[in-house]
């Protein structure tokens, strides 16, 4: 299967970095590079899709299918398409002591959407995540990179006006987090790579229930009604 | 706030923690990078530094708490590749915050530590694997490795000794069987994180097929203080001895969370007594909140109650005799009014997502018990559901690759065998006596906010 990736291009930063991976790891071992070098094109690209993918296994130079393996078993690769900003609330126990339920309730009802599920403007997506290492000061939710602890109902209200009002960051040097040196980043999901068909925006039914009704299929919790990921695009 | 320094014990956290503790001249301030100097300038041969840190008795602060020493010498005497330190960074066991601490805050004596640990295997290459998560503790490590590299710390030929080291700070991408040391490497090979069938044990083949060791940040860390003072003797209490009990030496980082006063990681000697952790340094329990259960060392652990909580010393033997252990020091403290039916599925739904799916007993065992007590939570279940999960989590012990399964099975069990009447509760109700929730400690609901018990720096907004 031949999958077109001419339309993609890492910015020189990323090449930079990736020459720079290169001399970390030994010659004949440069597998090595799938995970920092997928993380680097899912900042550049917003995504992992199937041209990301083949488009990793050229630069370092791999199969696809190794590639594939890891962007599939590695939770931060968003095979699926998140929104601007996506909402890992940690629902595991330390925060669930400390209220995360009642976090997540709140962010469902406020935002119209279930967990598992983005807003129709493509805005946000909510997760529940696992022990984010934040336990002493839960409850806690990741934004993209960021932190946010101690969280109360009103500073979650706060955060998410604070969202809505914030542009799409130009790349920030800073927030690639794979090497020293600087290198460009998007935050996430853009709404025209949203739009390019790999975006498949969920509609939200805004109906709110307790997780009595979630079958505890997978993680327990409801799957997404995401489309499936078109292989052949 | 800064968090006091308990009855003087200095290892990890030895200075008052604020924004700039972290950089390499306040290191450098606190006696840094002196130790790998003196170490490399002739101090100790690498045997002398690999029979000192056997002495200490340090033991991996990672949860199985296998000596270390004892670990590193299993390494081939004429090995036929090189060999490589693995530092496990991965940290994703629930409840557990220690390592983060020590990265974000006090990175330079881990590089340190580092250094003097390949020294004494005789490694001259160092991986840092840290969970993809922690953007923060990836950029700061960056950045020390850089002004270590930039200042002679690390590289080539350091302080003209001869020993080369390097050190490179890899990312993983989110996934907890990555802290599992075999998972670890094949993550670290850029494979999916699944463990491999030991033996051969790391020490033997491991990155590339090459000898390895991994330890815990932890572990590593402590090695500069054990190379700077010694190993010392417990019963004249000198160098790194002068802390703990014999068989559990030195000091412990412990991360305390739950509806306690001043959760945070607190560095204590081993041996401290619980009821002093919890009640001098994290300020007790909040108010009109009393003690319902103890999991003393990170999820996996089992539960126990909150008579045999005040009576657990922080130590390994302590904490074995009293039906549990010490796991990697993430003390999840339980209050009343909490429903032990559902902490437990939230356990579960959290081993069940981290399986890797390799092993039958914990592909399918871990989403039959997150099913089944699932099932009793929301008062669907029969009477022999609560034994029939018993028989599942037995038999999933002791038969995988790793120990994720057992890690599933020992919690399951041990909320059973401590809080059976609350699931048995559940099943004559034929509902959860809680409503299907958690307590709000905080009053969120109330508009409740919480406390910012922690300096601004450990709340890190990178
Ligand atoms: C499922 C599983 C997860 C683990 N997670 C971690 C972890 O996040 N951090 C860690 O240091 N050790 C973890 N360990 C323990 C490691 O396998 C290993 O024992 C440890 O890193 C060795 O270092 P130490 O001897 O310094 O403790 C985990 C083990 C298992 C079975
Ligand atoms: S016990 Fe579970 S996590 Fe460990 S190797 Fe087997 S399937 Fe994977
Ligand atoms: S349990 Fe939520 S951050 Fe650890």
């Amino acid at each position: 299967m031949s999958v077109d990736t001419s339309h993609l291009e890492f910015s020189a930063a990323a090449r930079e970095r990736v020459e720079w991976l290169r001399t970390r790891y030994p010659k004949d071992h440069q597998r090595a590079l799938i995970l920092p070098v997928l993380s680097m094109a899912q900042r550049e690209f917003g995504r992992v899709g199937p041209d990301v993918v083949h488009f990793v296994a050229e630069q370092i130079p791999v199969p696809p299918m190794w590639v594939e393996e890891v962007a599939t078993f590695y939770t931060m690769y968003n095979t699926q398409p998140v929104g601007r900003w996506h909402l890992q609330v940690c629902h595991n126990i330390s925060c669930s002591l400390m209220g995360a339920e009642i976090v997540i309730d709140h962010l469902e009802q406020k935002l119209g959407i279930r967990k598992g599920e983005t807003t129709p403007d493509g805005e946000f997506t909510l997760i529940g995540a696992e022990c984010l290492g934040s336990c002493g000061t839960a409850p806690m939710m990741q934004v993209n990179d960021h932190y946010y602890e101690n969280l109360s109902l009103k500073a979650v209200d706060e955060l998410l006006e604070q969202l809505r009002a914030t542009p799409d960051q130009e790349p920030r040097a800073e927030d690639l987090p794979h090497g020293p040196g600087s290198g460009p980043s998007r935050r996430i999901a853009d709404g025209a790579a949203l739009q390019a068909g790999r975006g498949v925006v969920v509609p939200g039914h805004g109906v709110h229930r307790r997780d009595e009704d979630r079958p505890t299929v997978g993680d327990g919790e409801a799957q997404p009604p995401f489309q499936p990921r078109d292989m052949a695009q | 706030m800064t968090y006091p320094i308990v009855d003087g014990a200095r290892v990890l956290l030895n200075f008052e923690r604020n924004t700039e503790s972290w950089p390499l001249a306040s290191y450098e301030s606190r006696h840094g990078y002196v130790t790998a100097k003196e170490a490399l300038g002739g101090k100790y041969t690498p045997e002398a530094l690999l029979e000192e840190v056997k002495q200490s008795g340090l033991r991996g602060r990672g949860g199985a708490g296998f000596p270390t020493g004892l670990k590193w010498s299993f390494l081939p005497r004429d090995p036929e590749g090189p060999i490589t330190l693995v530092v496990n960074a991965d940290e994703s066991e629930p409840g557990t915050f220690k390592d983060r601490v020590v990265m974000e805050e006090n990175p330079h004596q881990l590089i340190e530590g580092c250094v003097l640990s390949c020294y004494a295997m005789g490694s001259n290459n160092c991986y840092i694997y840290i969970r993809g998560e922690y953007v923060g503790c990836l950029k700061r490590m960056h950045a020390a490795v850089e002004e270590a590299y930039a200042a002679g710390h690390l590289g080539k030929n350091l302080y003209g000794s001869g020993f080369d080291c390097d050190i490179t700070v890899h990312s993983g991408a989110g996934a907890y069987i990555c802290g599992e040391e075999t998972g670890l490497i094949e993550s670290l090979e850029g494979k999916k994180g699944q463990p491999r069938i030991k033996p051969p044990f790391p020490a033997v083949y491991g990155v590339y097929g090459y000898p390895t060791i991994v330890n815990n940040v932890e572990s590593i860390a402590s090695v500069v203080y054990i190379a700077d003072q010694g190993a010392g003797a417990t019963v004249d209490r000198t160098g790194y001895r002068r802390w703990g009990t014999e068989k559990s030496a030195g000091t412990k980082l412990f991360s305390v969370s739950g509806p306690v006063k001043r959760p945070g990681v607190y560095e204590v000697p081993m041996g401290y007594p619980f009821a002093d952790l919890l009640n001098k340094e994290c300020g007790g329990m909040l108010d009109g909140i009393a003690l319902k259960a103890l999991i003393v060392g990170g999820s996996s652990v089992p539960v126990v109650d909150a008579d045999t909580a005040m009576q657990i010393t922080m130590d390994y033997e302590s904490c074995q005799e009293h039906g549990t252990l010490l796991g990697s020091g993430g003390v999840i403290v339980i209050g009343e009014g909490t429903c032990m039916v559902r902490a437990l599925w939230v356990l579960l739904r959290f081993y069940h997502h981290e399986s890797c799916g390799q092993c039958t007993p914990c592909r399918e065992g871990t989403g039959w018990i997150e099913r089944i007590v699932h099932r009793i939570e929301h008062g669907h279940a029969s009477p022999n559901d609560i034994d029939e999960l018993y028989r599942i989590a037995d038999g999933m012990e002791l038969r995988t690759i790793c120990t994720l399964a057992d890690a599933a099975a020992w919690p399951t069990k041990s909320f059973i065998d401590v809080f059976r009447s609350e699931f048995e509760e559940h099943i004559d109700k034929g509902c959860c006596p809680y409503d299907n929730q958690f307590p709000d400690p905080l009053n969120l609901r109330g508009g409740g906010v919480p406390q910012r018990h922690d300096d601004p720096e450990h709340v890190f907004v990178p």
